[in-house]
């Protein structure tokens, strides 16, 4: 059997499409990653004055508030506001069609704004397009609030209205929320697509244990039919090449996993050892879900890896692997289809890095161990099943 | 045609190529552009889930809570860190407010004189503009109740708070306005569209390369090399065969998209479809580049799966399709413009554009550089082809003519 372990381990790692899979894919993606969503880290603050067309139809000095509020928002270097005068509407939607302007607000005969929008098209998931539209909206509302609620008080009561106090209170901006921390770390939405990674590399290690089981099969591949013929038996090849893979793939993850957490600084919430054994189980459900797929009767196989990429992109979809609409796509499948994320296993190794990145003690990491387990479990029952008592080249 | 049909023969052989890459992973788009919305005007606006936790309980408490449900979608959170902790990790609501006990009674003892105000406490699950944005309506509704604690000093809470809400229901008139008569573009359409960019790159460079790896093994080439039939007639009807698979992908790709939104784009006008599928076109011809490349690196079928694969996602990451490109940093901007699927997702999103949309000069330039990629992997390829070809030693035709016809 050691020979058997010795010799898979040294064939595996020898084989190409192991080291692209397994060991420079999460590499390649994890460093693409770190430098898409470090940068939306970066820039998330970052907001342009918005280009908005004002008409302004108010009289008799009705605008004069809406002007002040105007005049603070558009000055200075932390300006939010880049307003262009437009005298008709026909010539505010000419600047909205222009893409000169996202907004075109009208002040009525009283002063009160009512804005229009251009429409935002094209997006996946949240652009800056729409957190514009949002700001601009807001401001509109907030004025109108604050108007609105000077104005009730100066109808109901006048005397109060007269109080300096009560004015500046009106237009002072006070901080009244503060952030609590429940969770472990303090969360970000980036880290969530490493983990998906993750996820989605220790799935498809899955390729380690179906090369080397494919190599003992004699009704698979050349090899295994002049291995059938050793003295060693099924069992213990069986035994050394799924060992062998296990050591290959968690090896594989363990690389990749210091690499993102150390190289690239993503946390982890400070529980590497907890992750390193997370990854251990990973590891031997990626091997199992392998060798069920390498005994799969009737499939040639060549086209078996197809069908191991196939399940893997797919369930990576539902596990938030492809962006921001994935990742809302996999929250929605979560929340209403819960089934369908404990029998996702590329969720579940994401859920296994999520549980001690957010939960402040560890249950919920090893219940999803134990989900892993289970999931592991299964797949290696089944192929047991199938690799045992398989019939070919029988008269 | 024998070569053609043996082609053909030879990608038919693995039908669970058809299956998984085609049927199987053109339907992930579906799922991506069923789960959009093609959203009325209010959601241009986005908002997160937002959860209360009122533990005051006093009328000021409930006209913020009533408030802050009334922004987003509001749902119901448990009041125990393991509720709100799941609530985080599920993002069950991404924006949990919770009134800390005796809130309402201190908010009115600092308003009246003038002590530091009281917060309330904020989880959310992770940092984000929308966060920002409900800090701020937040940080409105209690600047307002401030306000009429201090103008309405002998009121009662209850009136102090019923006052607050009624300013606060008072908003701007928003609407959002469509350029052109013209039905808009279908955002869950436009998605599929662009998820279909990563999923026919794997499905037809996947099937090409099998095709175009089969006739590339070593012995195969000698085998042909002998045949009487010229190597440039070999080699095109492989190319019409590839053609042919690629055609098939990009019909049932086209097809899928029309058949699942064919009710979100009734009334998108036929020319404006027509040129984003044209597009996606393009972009199929640079992915049968890409499988000839691959195809002529490698005979390996776990490499052909792997290296479309890891290329499409790093490219469709890259290329603004699932990660807005204008929340990213300016370099990774410019390197995007080095991918073809930032031409092909500015193509489409030009293409489908209700205002200015159809085959317009600026959907065609994209197109056209879609294509220039194509060509140049397609080149590459070619190079690689002729060095293997070179290293068998048949790469000057004419000797090879006469050494097979000595009597000639």
């Amino acid at each position: 059997m050691w020979n058997t372990f010795k010799y898979t381990t040294l064939s595996i790692v020898r084989e190409r499409s192991i080291v692209i899979w397994v060991m420079l894919f999460p590499l390649i993606l994890a460093t693409l990653f770190n430098a898409m969503f470090k940068g939306i880290d970066e820039n998330a603050h970052d907001l342009d004055p918005i280009p908005v067309a004002i008409v302004n139809k108010s009289e008799g000095g009705a605008d004069k508030a809406f002007n002040t509020m105007v005049d603070a928002l558009s000055e200075g270097d932390e300006a939010i506001l880049a307003p262009m005068d437009a005298k008709t509407d026909e010539e505010a939607r000419a600047l909205l069609r222009d893409n000169k302007a996202i907004g075109v607000v009208t002040l009525d005969v009283d002063g009160w704004p009512s804005l229009e929008l251009s429409a935002v098209t094209g997006t996946t998931g949240v652009s800056m397009g729409q957190v514009e539209r949002t700001v601009l909206a807001d401001v509109m509302d907030d004025f109108c609030r604050t108007r609105e609620a000077l104005e009730d008080i100066m109808r109901n009561d006048p005397q109060a209205a007269e109080n300096p106090e009560v004015v500046l209170s009106l237009v002072r901006r006070d901080d009244y929320t503060s952030e609590l921390k429940i969770t472990h770390s303090q969360t970000r939405e980036y880290v969530r697509y490493f983990y998906a990674l993750l996820g989605f590399a220790a799935v498809m290690a899955a390729n380690v244990s179906l090369t080397a089981v494919g190599a003992i099969q004699p009704n698979v591949s050349v090899l295994g039919a002049r291995r059938a013929i050793g003295g060693t038996g099924r069992s213990r090849m069986l035994a050394g090449a799924i060992a062998a893979s296990w050591l290959v793939s968690f090896l594989a993850l363990v690389v990749a996993f210091a690499y993102i957490r150390f190289a690239l600084g993503v946390e982890f919430g400070g529980r590497e050892a907890a992750c390193v054994l997370g990854i251990a189980v990973a590891a031997l459900m990626a091997t199992a879900l392998g060798a069920l797929v390498g005994a799969l009767p009737y499939v040639p196989y060549t086209a078996k890896s197809g069908i191991l990429t196939g399940i893997t992109c797919l369930l990576s979809l539902f596990a938030g692997l492809y962006g921001t609409p994935a990742l809302r796509l996999a929250d929605q499948v979560a929340r209403e289809a819960p089934w369908a994320t404990v029998v996702n296993p590329v969720k579940q190794v994401s859920n296994l890095f999520y549980s001690l990145y957010v939960y402040t003690d560890l249950t919920p990491f090893f219940r999803t161990i134990g989900v892993l387990t289970i999931i592991t479990a299964v797949l290696a029952l089944a192929a047991a099943l199938m690799m045992r008592r398989q019939s070919y080249a029988s008269l | 045609m024998q070569v053609f049909k043996a082609a053909l023969k030879a990608f038919f052989r693995h039908p669970i190529y058809l299956l998984i890459y085609v049927v199987f992973l053109s339907c992930m788009g579906v799922f991506m552009g069923m789960s959009v919305n093609d959203a009325p005007s209010g959601e241009y606006l986005t908002r997160p889930r937002v959860a209360v936790v009122d533990r005051d309980g006093e009328e000021l408490s409930q006209g913020l809570r009533a408030f802050v449900l009334g922004q987003g979608e509001a749902v119901e959170v448990e009041d125990t860190e393991r509720a709100l902790q799941d609530a985080v990790m599920q993002e069950l609501a991404s924006y949990i407010v919770i009134i800390p006990e005796g809130f309402s009674a201190d908010f009115a003892h600092a308003a009246a004189t003038g002590a530091k105000m009281p917060e309330v406490q904020v989880i959310v699950s992770t940092q984000s503009a929308e966060v920002t944005m409900m800090d701020s309506l937040v940080d409105e509704y209690l600047g307002v109740a401030r306000t009429y604690t201090l103008a309405l000093a002998a009121a009662s809470q209850a009136q102090v708070a019923e006052r607050t809400s009624a300013a606060m229901a008072h908003t701007a008139s928003v609407s959002v306005v469509q350029a052109t008569e013209t039905a808009p573009l279908s955002n869950a359409f436009l998605v599929y569209l662009q998820f279909e960019g990563y999923t026919i790159l794997l499905s037809i460079a996947a099937c090409s390369a099998v095709v175009i790896s089969r006739f590339g093994r070593e012995e195969m080439r000698r085998r042909v090399a002998a045949s009487p039939v010229p190597q440039l007639r070999v080699n095109l009807q492989i190319a019409a065969a590839c053609l042919l698979i690629m055609l098939v992908c990009w019909a049932f790709v086209c097809g899928l998209g029309i058949v699942a939104f064919g009710g979100r784009i009734l009334g998108v006008a036929t020319s404006h479809i027509a040129a984003a599928l044209a597009a996606l076109l393009c972009y199929s011809l640079f992915s049968l580049a890409f499988g000839f490349l691959v195809g002529q690196m490698t005979s390996n079928e776990l490499v052909m799966n792997a290296v479309p694969n890891i290329v499409g996602l790093v490219i469709s990451f890259l290329g603004g399709v699932w990660v807005s490109l204008d929340l990213v940093g300016e370099p990774i901007v410019t390197i995007a413009k080095f991918t073809p699927v930032y031409y092909y997702n500015e193509a489409i999103r030009g293409a489908l554009d209700p205002a200015c949309g159809g085959l317009t000069p600026g959907v065609l330039a994209n197109m056209g550089v879609v294509c220039l990629f194509a060509l140049v992997v397609f080149c590459v390829g070619l190079a690689i082809s002729g060095i293997r070809v070179g290293r068998m030693g048949v790469w000057n035709g004419s000797s090879t003519k006469r050494l097979s016809h000595p009597a000639a």
